[in-house]
């Protein structure tokens, strides 16, 4: 069940914490704008020109558009890892790319986030350093309504580089955050701002779309919650709590391995980069795909992916868990007799999870954010990779209730069974005659 | 049958446990991180020991190292390790350690702290009598690398600094040379992450103390200063220049006179002899999209010896990588000897070869200390 400690309604209202434990401040300052509709513009740091030096887009062949025979102004568009002294503008700064409407026009609710290293702590004794929104596993999570006007100021705060894909949002292409498709990654110290309307209503979620294994499955992910007014299924199942669950995994010696080689990396071409001196290639950027494919045939090219450079990148999750945590590390999901609940699954991991709930039957009634035409009726849920499923639950059978993947070992520990990706549906109004205890090692 | 089968399950069992007797039980479900490391050189010389043209295996090496995570903090394990050496092989490496946020402790068969810089050359002993601190207790040339010893180092900041102090053992060849403890050190170093090597201007330096006991037993003790680190000439990681220099005071043993030097048992007398080395070079790294392809360096070198007598040296290398860990090399080294002291090993040297360098880790679940998550983010607690 995810922190809303104190996340933006979409009456307005906030909404109150759902745990007992102490607000995680950065959220709320993360949160504290979503109030405030800024319509004043933003200052532009160093000159960022959109425009495209030396591309030659009509050449572009294999696996790429051919722009100019689409009649685009390439002019307009494209990377500036391609100017000449490209290396020496992409420190710091603000980009704010063109596509959505202006801040003078639209009303915004405005967030600022930003991505830094952070020691978070999975369960007790587990910690492991991960890139991660705000400071935070999984990130802030975003509630706003259908049609809200949103404004993101994305500052990368570390020696790597990122962008944020809005999964399952409808926005200009601009906003995408596809690094090399819809943007440049945003470099250290650069702020990006995002802005786009906030559509169709639904769960949806947000990642970083660099270097997706690690960045996006290990941490950089959050929800983004999009409330419809009106809402049919608050209609036929009155809910009035909702708990967003993150699925996660983790493999903590590549995420620490693959960490330490992207820093050792980035501190290279950052140091490049700095002095003006990084030449796109050596930064792995190329201008099309006949530029690539002929610096690869030449020899002038040896691509990281082949089997002289790599022998493949091998995930072995040894953690799995929810919003951040293992189980017994994870948080319970509060119900009371008589009373529906949403639950909102959204798949981080990369992995297929079988979320299997005890003692009760539920309603699927969304996926993707989109509602089925029909919910249906299960205890067990297949959450595919990046995809976000919806489901209502009815209080009728008081008590404790175990709710996990049903791939079993995802339900442990470094591979020490019960863990992982497991919590508990938990009645708040009866009295046990077992009450729950902890164990770890079974 | 009985018998036979008897003997079969006695056997069986011997060979599946093979723990010594007084070992504890071992939880084979936890697994040590298994670091395979090692580098097979083979050259082509123009004077292979003073035999003429030859084939040079010498400097290889392969060792693995085994380690795990302690209950409380910290890593523990041992390393073992195999060199070439002349035609035979020596345990080179073998040894126990523990290390943590703050100290690291190695017990055991190892390299000695007798030297502070890595020069361009193709093997670690190119330039020996310069570069490294002697034995004066063996004319080995195994024996000027490697003894037994226990060292502990401070680890003053986790960034660079470190303070160290060893006791060992040199390996003697003399009747009547000290047991025991016969050797010590004391050493500051200044050692960034490699992950920096070409980041920061000081690539890393030091100095070293280093006292032993003379063979003779008649002197108590003589003692080498050591002093020396490596410099990038510029910070950029894509073409890089560096220099390096180290220089050795060694204090000696009174009244080693130049007969001694040049007697059969010069390569250990030169060792005691009171005496005074530099050794300087350049080197250009090319990492066209950073990826290290080739290295040239110079190394230059001057030893000259109070007892009278002096040898220079310079050797000009290349190395062009042809794969991950696998260089195509080239080395001339020309040594002269003057004042009557006379010359140990080929004057003139050509070298050409292949390196096969070997670095591979298996089940790794700890981490290295000197990663910029620790040094920047204290992965290690």
């Amino acid at each position: 069940m995810s922190e809303k400690k104190s996340s933006l309604q979409p009456d307005g209202s906030e909404k109150k914490s759902q745990d007992n434990e102490n607000p995680v401040s950065s959220r709320r300052n993360f949160l504290k704008k979503a109030a405030i509709a800024t319509g004043g513009a933003v200052a532009t740091g160093k000159a960022m020109a959109q425009k495209t030096q030396g591309m030659d887009h009509s050449a572009m062949g294999h696996g790429a558009m051919d722009h100019a025979a689409m009649g685009h102004n390439m002019d307009q568009y494209g990377s500036m890892m391609f100017m000449k002294d490209h290396s020496g503008h992409m420190m710091g700064g603000k980009i704010e790319p063109p596509g959505s409407p202006s801040d003078s026009e639209v009303d915004y609710k405005e967030f600022d986030i930003d991505i830094r290293i952070a020691e978070h702590e999975i369960l007790p004794g587990i910690k492991a350093h991960m890139f991660a929104f705000n400071g935070q596993v999984p990130g802030p999570e975003f509630h706003v309504n259908e049609g809200d006007w949103i404004k993101v100021n994305f500052t990368n705060n570390t020696e790597e580089m990122h962008t944020i894909h809005w999964h399952g949002i409808v926005l200009p292409y601009t906003m995408d955050g596809v690094p090399m498709v819809t943007q440049d990654p945003v470099h250290p110290g650069q702020t990006f701002v995002y802005r786009f309307q906030a559509k169709p209503a639904g769960t949806r979620w947000y990642h970083c779309h660099w270097g997706t294994p690690l960045h996006a499955n290990h941490a950089m992910h959050g929800a983004f919650i999009i409330h419809k007014k009106n809402d049919p299924l608050k209609k036929r199942f009155p809910y009035k709590r909702d708990y967003t669950l993150m699925l996660e995994s983790w493999d903590l010696n590549m995420l620490r391995e693959e960490m330490n080689e992207i820093l050792r990396g980035m501190k290279e071409v950052n140091a490049l980069m700095a002095k003006g001196k990084l030449d796109y290639m050596t930064h792995g950027f190329f201008k099309n795909y006949e530029e690539f494919k002929k610096a690869v045939e030449d020899k002038k090219y040896i691509a990281p992916y082949l089997q002289s450079r790599s022998n493949g990148l091998h995930v072995s999750p040894n953690f799995f868990g929810i919003n951040g945590k293992s189980y017994p590390a994870t948080k319970r999901i509060g119900i009371k007799q008589g009373e529906w609940i949403r639950i909102r699954l959204i798949n981080a991991s990369g992995k297929s999870h079988h979320m299997h709930l005890h003692g009760h039957d539920f309603w699927w009634v969304s996926q993707d954010g989109n509602d089925l035409a029909e919910p249906r009726h299960l205890n067990t849920v297949h959450v595919e990779p990046g995809g976000t499923y919806d489901i209502m639950v009815y209080g009728d059978n008081p008590g404790y209730w175990t709710f996990h993947d049903h791939a079993t070992t995802r339900v442990t520990n470094n591979g020490i069974y019960p863990g992982g990706m497991l919590t508990v549906l938990e009645y708040e109004d009866f009295t046990p005659t077992y009450t729950p205890s902890v164990s770890v090692d079974q | 049958m009985k018998i036979k089968n008897l003997t079969i399950a006695v056997l069986t069992a011997a060979i599946c446990w093979g723990g010594p007797a007084a070992a504890l039980e071992v939880d084979r479900e936890v697994l040590p991180r298994i670091t395979l490391g090692g580098r097979l050189i083979t050259t082509l010389d123009s004077d292979y020991e003073g035999t003429g043209a030859g084939i040079n295996l010498g400097d290889s090496t392969i060792a693995a190292r085994f380690d795990k995570r302690m209950f409380e903090n910290g890593v523990a394990g041992a390393v073992i390790g195999l060199k070439e050496d002349g035609g035979s092989t020596k345990f080179n490496q073998m040894h126990v350690f523990y290390w943590n946020r703050d100290f690291e402790v190695k017990a055991g068969r190892s390299r000695l702290p007798n030297t502070l810089v890595e020069f361009p050359l193709i093997r670690d002993d190119d330039m020996m009598s310069m570069t490294h601190v002697g034995n004066g207790s063996s004319d080995d040339e195994f024996d000027q690398m490697y003894g037994k010893l226990v060292s502990v180092d401070w680890v003053m900041d986790q960034k660079s600094q470190k303070l160290g102090f060893w006791a060992g053992t040199r390996r003697n060849e003399f009747v009547g040379a000290p047991d025991g403890f016969d050797s010590y050190g004391v050493s500051y170093r200044y050692e960034p992450s490699e992950s920096y090597m070409y980041l920061n201007r000081v690539r890393h330096a030091g100095i070293l103390l280093d006292a032993q006991k003379d063979n003779t037993g008649s002197f108590p003790v003589f003692q080498s200063i050591i002093v020396g680190g490596e410099f990038n000439l510029n910070l950029n990681p894509r073409r890089n220049w560096s220099v390096g220099i180290q220089s050795i005071v060694n204090g000696g043993v009174s009244g080693i006179t130049l007969t001694e030097l040049n007697n059969l048992n010069a390569v250990s007398n030169r060792a005691r002899g009171k005496s005074t080395a530099l050794v300087a070079s350049l080197r250009f790294t090319d990492r066209p999209h950073l990826l290290t392809r080739m290295q040239a360096g110079l190394t230059v070198g001057y030893k000259t010896y109070d007892a009278g007598g002096n040898e220079t040296s310079i050797a000009p290398s290349v190395f062009y990588r042809i794969g991950q860990g696998v260089d195509l090399l080239a080395q001339y080294r020309n040594t002269r000897y003057s004042g009557g002291l006379t010359a140990i090993g080929s004057e003139n040297l050509f070298q050409v070869g292949l390196a096969f360098d070997l670095d591979a880790k298996y089940n790794d679940t700890i981490g290295e200390r000197d990663s910029i998550l620790n040094l920047e983010h204290s992965y290690i607690q």
